[in-house]
């Protein structure tokens, strides 16, 4: 029998090794919950089994005691006398003899012989008389001894995760519980949710036009007497099960929204914005070119962690309107973007969103995680808001509203870049258009035939030739614009955007380490089509560019792309 | 059916079965173990003397060689019993004396030793063959 100084289940081998729900833990939380008459966290549930344990071991130790005499070895023990011994897990027997012990090293004692309770009936010795000093004589491990006990809710920290999968599993497998979200509950205390009370939540929300709580819901939709957490447990989970609506808000008390009136672009993330190509920290640019991406500030440019919720009210941030934006009628969120929401009580939430100029209010979604907010795209119509075009958000007092601001001037005409689509091939040209507001000269396009650029859209996943390919056939039909050759590195990231998702970083890496691509200077870059093959591989080589034929390259520092600004030079 | 290959929570302790089969004795073993006193008041001992070892957790006694039992009492309390320089192996059979020969693993070894890996441990006890009665419970 093993040695035990300490309760079983005060022991991690207990919980780790030996530990798997049984029957009757599974009665003994169905009872509980009958008892408390309310759902309850699978945590809680979890604390409950451990201390339920507990709380036996202690019973059945108690029992033992009453068997007998609790040994210690200083006492002394009569010939048919029975004896519990707490040290060797509170095991029984009766002594059967008595001699004299044998070691000069301690002061005369006695030895008792002791048959062990059990189908064995094993005999042992125990020293009697001992006035050693020994652990027992000080201290006797007892049953009533809670004092050492660890508290279930200790217990739980340390052994939790292991016990709450295999009760999970437990609870899941069995009818007469239920679950929502982590709230588990007895199925037979739940009260009925019937269709009816389904369609005045239906029409509830459907009247209110943003979601609803499901407190407020139970407002008026009536269910059977019981307790509110019942009846909002109750609805909770039968709203879940009904595909009219949608839970709108996953972490703090559950709102509901109607599955129609939530837009397809805020259900998935539409194809526009899924990035083909993004940076993952250690792409090398050159000096210029990091600085552009840090004014361009793509999302799919920021590294490391989100940004914190922050910003105090009239907070703005500043974008550059790129094509899948535009099309998707979304904004771009990047860590400043993000840095704007004071709060975040969703994975995707309603907000308003007030145009600065004619005040007029309009509901968008926010998707943090998703790094975008929608519901820009009759507004970007409205003001003619160009690929290019520079768009200021700003946050309100009130936490979900933003107002959105496009400084348009006066109409002008100018020269911008309009992209076409000849023979399934993009091309572009220079027309005069009429433009408001304020823009970014070099971001700014026009994209023609929106239908046309999408016949050569490549999503993600698709088998679209590699980014540096498109870069080699875009980068000539914008060189020829320019009379000398000359193509703007944020002018080769908006047109690459026409056709496929792309952050900055990875284009402004091609260009660096690209031999056939060099810097002139003003952020121009030229193309040396017999130089395609060759790509510098080290910093020094990117900086030096040695292969080039230009007497006018520039000779820049690389930095490498990290997070938070932190760059290394070369 | 093959026994099933030791891991590092396989329990371990001193077969002295294993002793008996290799015509060898612990005892003489033993007695390199013993501190200068407990040497002066044992070594002229030849033959084995049984006396009874009390177990410090339980109280529980055995009969075992005084030899065995001074290094369990007295000598393995005494600084160095177990030093930097004791090798692995027989830092593990010192062990198992001065614990009464209660079976551990070699995680448990590891953590009471501080020596080496449990991996490294398992792997001495392991190798080749039984070195100094140490196998599997």
């Amino acid at each position: 029998m093993a040695i035990q100084r300490t309760r079983r289940t005060q022991t991690a081998d207990y919980w780790l090794k030996e530990f798997a729900v049984k029957k009757d833990d599974i009665e003994q939380i169905y009872e509980w919950l009958l008892e408390q008459n309310q759902p309850r966290s699978i945590d809680e549930l979890t604390i409950q089994l451990i201390s339920s344990r507990c709380q036996k071991e202690e019973e059945t130790l108690l029992k033992r005691t009453d068997q007998g005499s609790i040994y210690q070895p200083q006492e002394r023990f009569e010939i048919g006398q029975r004896v519990v011994f707490p040290a060797i897990d509170y095991s029984a027997g009766q002594v059967i003899g008595v001699r004299d012990g044998e070691n000069v090293r301690y002061a005369p004692f006695s030895v008792i012989q002791v048959q062990m309770d059990g189908s064995d009936g094993v005999i042992r010795e125990f020293a009697m008389g001992f006035d050693q000093d020994h652990v027992l004589n000080r201290h006797a491990i007892l049953a009533e001894d809670a004092g050492d006990r660890v508290p279930a809710e200790r217990l739980h920290e340390e052994y939790g995760p292991h016990v709450r999968d295999q009760l999970v599993e437990a609870l899941a497998q069995n009818d007469d519980f239920v679950q929502f979200g982590q709230q588990w509950f007895l199925r037979g205390l739940v009260p009925e949710v019937t269709p009816f009370h389904l369609n005045i939540a239906e029409a509830m929300i459907d009247e209110r036009g943003h979601p609803l709580t499901v407190s407020e819901l139970l407002k008026e939709v009536g269910l059977a007497d019981s307790k509110e957490s019942i009846q909002a447990y109750a609805l909770n989970s039968a709203l879940r099960r009904d595909g009219r609506f949608e839970e709108t808000n996953l972490s703090g008390e559950p709102t509901w929204y109607l599955s129609a009136l939530i837009p397809e672009a805020v259900r998935t993330k539409p194809i526009h914005l899924v990035p083909m190509h993004k940076a993952h920290g250690g792409e090398w640019l050159n000096r210029e070119l990091h600085d552009f991406a840090r004014e361009i500030r793509d999302e799919e440019d920021d590294l490391g962690l989100e940004a914190p919720l922050g910003g105090a009210p009239g907070h703005s941030v500043e974008y550059i309107l790129t094509y899948p934006h535009r099309r998707e009628g979304t904004i771009p969120l990047n860590n400043r973007g993000l840095f704007m929401l004071r709060e975040r009580p969703a994975d995707r939430f309603l907000v308003t969103f007030i145009d600065e100029q004619n005040h007029q209010q309009f509901r968008g979604w926010m998707l943090p995680g998703e790094r975008y907010a929608w519901g820009l795209g009759e507004w970007y119509q409205q003001h003619e808001i160009p690929i290019g075009g520079v768009v200021k958000i700003q946050s309100d007092d009130d936490p979900f509203a933003f107002h959105v601001i496009f400084e348009k001037g006066r109409r002008r005409t100018e020269w911008i870049r309009e992209a076409k689509v000849i023979n399934d091939r993009l091309t572009f040209s220079m027309q005069r258009k009429a433009l408001v507001g304020q823009c970014d000269k070099y971001v700014l396009l026009d994209e023609g035939q929106s239908s046309a650029l999408e016949s050569l859209w490549s999503g993600a996943g698709t088998s679209a030739p590699g980014l540096f390919e498109h870069i080699t056939q875009l980068f000539p039909e914008l060189a020829k614009l320019s009379g000398q050759g000359l193509v703007h590195a944020k002018t080769l990231y908006s047109a690459v955007n026409l056709t496929r998702r792309s952050s900055a970083v990875p284009i402004f890496a091609e260009l660096t380490r690209h031999a056939c691509f060099d810097p002139v200077g003003d952020g121009n870059w030229v193309y040396d089509d017999s130089l395609r093959d060759v790509l510098y591989t080290t910093a020094d080589q990117m900086r030096q560019r040695a292969r080039s034929r230009r007497q006018d390259v520039i000779v820049d520092h690389v930095q490498e792309y990290v997070a938070n600004d932190e760059v290394q030079s070369q | 059916m093959r026994a099933a290959r030791p891991t590092v929570e396989t329990k371990f302790h001193i077969d002295f079965a294993w002793w008996e089969r290799q015509n060898r004795s612990p005892r003489i073993h033993m007695l390199e173990y013993l501190c200068a006193e407990c040497r002066e008041s044992l070594g002229a001992q030849t033959q084995a003397v049984m006396i009874d070892m009390v177990d410090p957790e339980t109280a529980e006694v055995t009969r075992v060689d005084s030899v065995w039992e001074a290094i369990r009492a007295c000598c393995s309390t005494k600084p160095g019993y177990v030093s930097e320089d004791t090798p692995v192996l027989d830092s593990i059979f010192r062990l198992f004396l001065a614990n009464g020969n209660k079976p551990l693993s070699a995680q448990e070894l590891y953590e009471q030793l501080d020596k080496r890996p449990p991996e490294t441990i398992l792997r001495v006890l392991t190798k080749g063959s039984v070195h100094l009665g140490i196998r599997p419970v």
